[in-house]
């Protein structure tokens, strides 16, 4: 069965760009156009991985983590953060409660399909 | 029965008057007082021995001479004379004697009136004292008195000029005390001194409105007592600190107020009698800086997400995901994708540049492996050395001690040397890359024999944006924010970097980190 891949992520362009690649290698793909509807899929369509921006209308990708984590029907889920954030701050905020933080700018789709992989190994 | 008669009595008489005319006349002789006898008209009728030895005249020469003759002022002789017959006694008038010699003598003369039995003058006495010695004495007095009244004049004066000049020095001291306080008071920064003991002997207006007290319920208070109030705590923080050094040190009071100490200490001749804290207020510029930083991020945030969008769609593009291309058209996409990460890299730079500024950039502090992070830093720097040909010589010891460090900074430090001997090093020179260990560091070091840096920019090689003016005609690509961020990172670090060059020749860079 095919693994499903929740990605919470507010461009467009960049999102599709994923969905594209991941479709490609035959992944189950849902997409959220902001946190609280991230939030929501995440309870509702049970995914097997979430790749979350940390810049979201709504609900930013912070909040997004800590919710997904303190409810222990989502805990389980492993979490790859996308994100042109960089700072040391904002890692040291998520790195307990995520697999994997991926610089948007410094990797390619292709790239972060294999950590994605990784990650569900 | 009477047997002396009146013959005999008289021959007794006679003989008894003749005795007394000569004891008299042995009397006057022998008298040291110079005495005349002058009869009512004026005449000299009798002198004893010392008138004439003090006149010079013989007693022959001065009897029935005018008195006047001795003297040398008639009116004064007149004078005295109608005083004497008034008054009877004229007592210590000075007359100037008039000697045969032609000497001018000063005396003192005393008149005594001579009266018959009926009580008619008949003339008069008149003793003479040599004054000369006194009037000498008198005179040397005089002087003596005139030059001590001088002398006194004169002490008195410079006395009045002595206190003039000190009433002129304690108002000006005075006025200058008050410039200073007015100073102090007026002054935009607060200021605070503490004497010996570490007492606050003064605290400005300004001091009092940034910590928002007043000076008569702290002054006087030691460092201790003053420690309980909890606004004085980041103060006296800095006050034991760096009381002997002298240094700056940021502060933040509360919301809105963003204070720089500055420790001073007040030496007077080598001996320090105090210290003095200066309170500059740098919230405006905290401000600004910060917004200028936060204009930054979130400028570089944004361009961010665009380039990703570029990127991704370029390398998906090469990797065919859109369909085949033309091997010309690869081409063009390579060369726009590498464009492209160039901005990326930019924008990291200016990324780190601002952590930088803001303090805020070396995290995660863990020991690790030097060696291990210039291996890596060389594998990723290995396409752009193939490309040029450049030869690679590396030397790195084994068992080099662990580095305290946060090792992605320092990776990026290594990468960006490198980088820097890459681009200005031309193609098929040579790069010699080491480590090696001191008692107390690791030291890093890479040696190229590219372009090298003008002597006259050695001094700005490490200040942002800085590009030599001997690579940028060569090389357009940089943002001159490599070294610097280089710098930062290993200062950090507590390390140093430092490096030689010689134009046309090349350059070495080093730092070492301790251990």
């Amino acid at each position: 069965m095919a693994k499903k891949i929740l990605i919470i992520e507010d461009d467009e362009f960049l999102r599709n760009l994923i969905i594209r690649k991941l479709a490609e290698e035959g992944f189950d793909v849902v997409k959220a156009d902001d946190g609280e509807e991230g939030l929501e899929k995440a309870r509702t369509e049970n995914p097997d991985l979430i790749l979350l921006d940390l810049v979201l209308p709504k609900i930013d990708g912070f909040k997004v983590l800590n919710e997904i984590k303190k409810d222990p029907a989502t805990a389980p889920i492993p979490v790859i953060i996308i994100s042109n954030l960089d700072q040391k701050e904002d890692i040291k905020k998520t790195s307990k409660l995520i697999v994997d933080y991926i610089i948007k700018a410094h990797h390619d789709p292709i790239e972060i399909l294999e950590r994605i992989k990784k990650a569900l190994n | 029965m009477s047997l002396i008669t009146e013959e005999d009595k008289f021959q007794i008489e006679k003989e008894d008057l003749e005795d007394l005319e000569t004891y008299i006349k042995e009397f006057s002789d022998f008298l040291p007082l110079a005495v005349c006898s002058v009869n009512p008209v004026g005449v000299i009728v009798n002198v004893n021995k010392a008138a004439e030895n003090l006149t010079g005249y013989s007693s022959l020469e001065l009897v029935g001479e005018s008195i006047t003759t001795i003297f040398s002022d008639k009116k004064k002789v007149e004078e005295m004379e109608r005083e004497l017959v008034k008054k009877g006694l004229v007592h210590g008038k000075e007359l100037l004697l008039a000697t045969k010699g032609g000497e001018k003598i000063p005396m003192s003369a005393s008149a005594s009136v001579r009266k018959d039995k009926e009580g008619d003058y008949i003339g008069y006495f008149i003793g003479l004292t040599n004054i000369t010695e006194l009037k000498k004495f008198q005179e040397e007095l005089e002087k003596k008195v005139k030059e001590r009244t001088k002398e006194l004049e004169n002490s008195k004066k410079a006395l009045i000029n002595t206190l003039k000049d000190v009433k002129e020095a304690r108002s000006n001291a005075e006025k200058e005390k008050n410039k200073t306080l007015a100073i102090i008071t007026n002054f935009t920064d607060g200021l605070l001194v503490f004497d010996k003991k570490s007492r606050l002997s003064l605290i400005n207006p300004q001091a009092e409105i940034f910590l928002g007290v007043k000076s008569r319920d702290v002054i006087e208070k030691s460092i201790q007592e003053l420690s309980a109030i909890s606004v004085f705590k980041p103060l006296i923080s800095i006050f034991k600190e760096k009381a002997k050094k002298g240094a700056k040190k940021e502060l933040s009071f509360r919301e809105n107020l963003v204070l720089e100490g500055l420790t001073v200490p007040v030496v007077i001749k080598k001996e320090k009698i105090g210290t003095l804290i200066v309170l500059h207020n740098i919230t405006r510029e905290k401000a600004i800086e910060k917004m200028k930083s936060d204009f930054v991020s979130l400028t570089a945030h944004q361009l961010r997400t665009p380039l990703t969008a570029i990127k991704w769609t370029l390398k998906l593009l090469i990797k065919g995901d859109f369909g085949e291309t033309t091997k010309e058209q690869k081409e063009y996409i390579e060369k726009t994708l590498q464009s492209n990460e160039k901005m990326i890299s930019l924008i990291g730079d200016l990324l780190n540049t601002t952590r930088i500024e803001e303090g805020r950039y070396i995290s995660k502090m863990a020991f690790g492996n030097m060696e291990k992070i210039v291996l890596s830093a060389v594998s990723l720097c290995k396409n752009e050395i193939e490309k040029k040909k450049l030869k690679i010589d590396l030397k790195i010891p084994k068992k080099l001690p662990k580095v305290k460090m946060d090792a992605e900074k320092i990776k990026l430090a290594i990468i960006n040397l490198i980088d820097n001997s890459i681009k200005y090093t031309y193609p098929g020179g040579k790069l010699e890359i080491g480590l090696s260990c001191g008692i107390k560091e690791v030291e890093f070091k890479i040696k190229d024999n590219g372009m090298g840096i003008p002597k006259n920019q050695h001094e700005r090689v490490f200040s942002k944006f800085f590009r030599g003016d001997n690579i940028i005609q060569v090389e357009t690509n940089g943002t001159g924010l490599g070294l610097f961020i280089a710098k930062n990172i290993i200062e950090a670090h507590k390390g140093k970097i430092w490096f030689e060059s010689e134009k046309d020749k090349g350059t070495t860079f080093y730092f070492k980190l301790p251990v």
